[in-house]
């Protein structure tokens, strides 16, 4: 491999020397990780790979996915490193296997050793990304994450730094039944085994807009807002973009809308803990350790 | 529930929360390894005893509420007389940051509200019915 080859058609935009040091942990590699790995990965940037154990390609996930048939069957962690070696040979790679909400623990002591610039969030459900956002806040690291409205219409985009709103504080903002599909009538109470669709529904080009989007704001977030590769308010920390028109939201398609959202005072993940912490916890499990009257 | 218990921000969060909404009506156990609340909900003359339980993700997930008297049968209940209040598929409105087991007695009380219009008119109100979501 020639670098300076490589490089040549990107090194006026970007500090390649930062890029190469910036460390990013990508958690999640389904329709919208397996490209947020993989342009961070192509322009060189140091990955730690994180996906469920025993995650495997299935051929419903193709239709939207990195991956093709070559991989069907096999591990999406294994197969994505071998992908983005092939985008970038020099690329730094690690992968790891974790269930981030199940084995948190073990997770955040990885990610302490490994100590990421930015964590990319990339799972698709709320326990894993609040389980994230307590390692991120713990670990003082920053985090970009995003999500695909249903039908594809469009999605959101977030960056949290230490001190500011975390993604605790972000959710309280965030109407998440959204993206559920809207009921289509009555309720019927005598098929109560009728599951529900929990799989947004979306094109792979929907995802792929909103998936690139987070990839900007991981490179702002490590390279600095001098970069200019977001090109977004600094103070900006949740961009809506509209893939189409969405009615109530966006009158215009293709269009984003900034909101910066402030941090809660109250939020139980982000906010100060009780000046009498210890003093109180100590009386409340005296108070358990004691018979019920 | 060793996690919550370990966790003294958090433990202390939950506390503070049920104590400023419902005073001493409400009161922490802790059985064995299950930590969990009792507390009555007084809706239209009745009692409806309950316990919110802390699960074993908590609080990444939320708390099961249970009523403590066997419940007739409603379209928003699963076994083991757990009221049904979230979609347990995870794309809940349920947010670890903000919400504690204060929010789900709130949530019983409406619970019981409904339960006693679906047992009068046979219909759950409309809107609470999208609220409490499906309950399969």
């Amino acid at each position: 491999m020639n670098e300076t080859e490589f490089y040549k058609p990107v090194s006026p935009l970007l500090n390649l020397d930062r890029l190469r040091a910036g460390r990013v942990a990508v958690i999640g590699l389904g329709s919208g990780g397996c490209r947020v790995a993989a342009e961070l990965g192509r322009l060189g940037v140091a990955l730690l790979l994180v996906d469920r154990p025993g995650e495997l390609l299935e051929e419903h996930n193709i239709v939207r996915h990195l991956l093709g048939y070559s991989s069907l069957g096999k591990s999406k962690l294994a197969e994505m490193t071998a992908h983005i070696r092939n985008l970038n040979p020099a690329a730094k790679l690690e992968a790891r296997e974790f269930e981030v909400v199940e084995q948190r623990e073990d997770c955040e002591r990885f990610l302490a050793g490994w100590r990421p610039g930015v964590i990319a969030v990339c799972t698709d459900t709320e326990p894993s990304k609040h389980a994230l956002n307590e390692m991120a806040l713990r670990l003082g690291a920053p985090q970009t994450g995003g999500a695909v409205y249903d039908g594809g219409i469009g999605g959101e985009v977030y960056r949290t730094r230490p001190g500011e709103a975390c993604y605790g504080c972000l959710a309280w903002r965030l109407r998440l039944d959204r993206r559920q599909p809207s009921g289509s009538g009555p309720r019927d109470y005598s098929r109560p085994e009728t599951p529900e669709a929990p799989v947004t529904c979306a094109l792979n080009l929907d995802i792929e807009q909103i998936a690139l989007l987070q990839v900007r704001l991981t490179l702002d977030l490590l390279l600095g807002p001098d970069a200019r590769l977001a090109g977004i308010p600094s103070e900006a920390n949740l961009c809506v973009f509209a893939n189409r028109a969405i009615p109530g939201v966006s009158a215009r398609p293709w269009h984003g809308e900034f909101f910066r959202l402030p941090r809660r005072a109250q939020c139980l993940s982000c906010g100060a803990p009780a000046a009498d912490l210890e003093a109180r916890a100590g009386e409340i499990r005296a108070a358990l350790e004691r018979p019920a009257l | 529930m060793k996690r919550l218990l370990d966790d003294k921000r958090r433990l202390v969060a939950e506390v503070r929360a049920m104590e400023e909404r419902y005073g001493g009506r409400a009161v922490l156990r802790l059985e064995g390894h299950r930590l969990y609340w009792e507390y009555t909900v007084e809706e239209s003359g009745r009692r409806f005893p309950i316990q919110v339980h802390y699960p074993r993700r908590y609080p990444l997930e939320p708390p099961q509420i249970i009523s403590v008297l066997p419940l007739p049968g409603s379209p928003h209940q699963r076994p083991g007389n757990e009221l049904c209040w979230t979609n347990r598929l995870g794309q809940c409105d349920w947010n670890p940051a903000r919400d504690t087991a204060a929010t789900c007695v709130h949530v019983a009380h409406r619970w019981f509200a409904c339960l006693l219009v679906y047992l009068t008119l046979g219909a759950w109100p409309e809107q609470a019915d999208e609220e409490f979501g499906a309950c399969a």
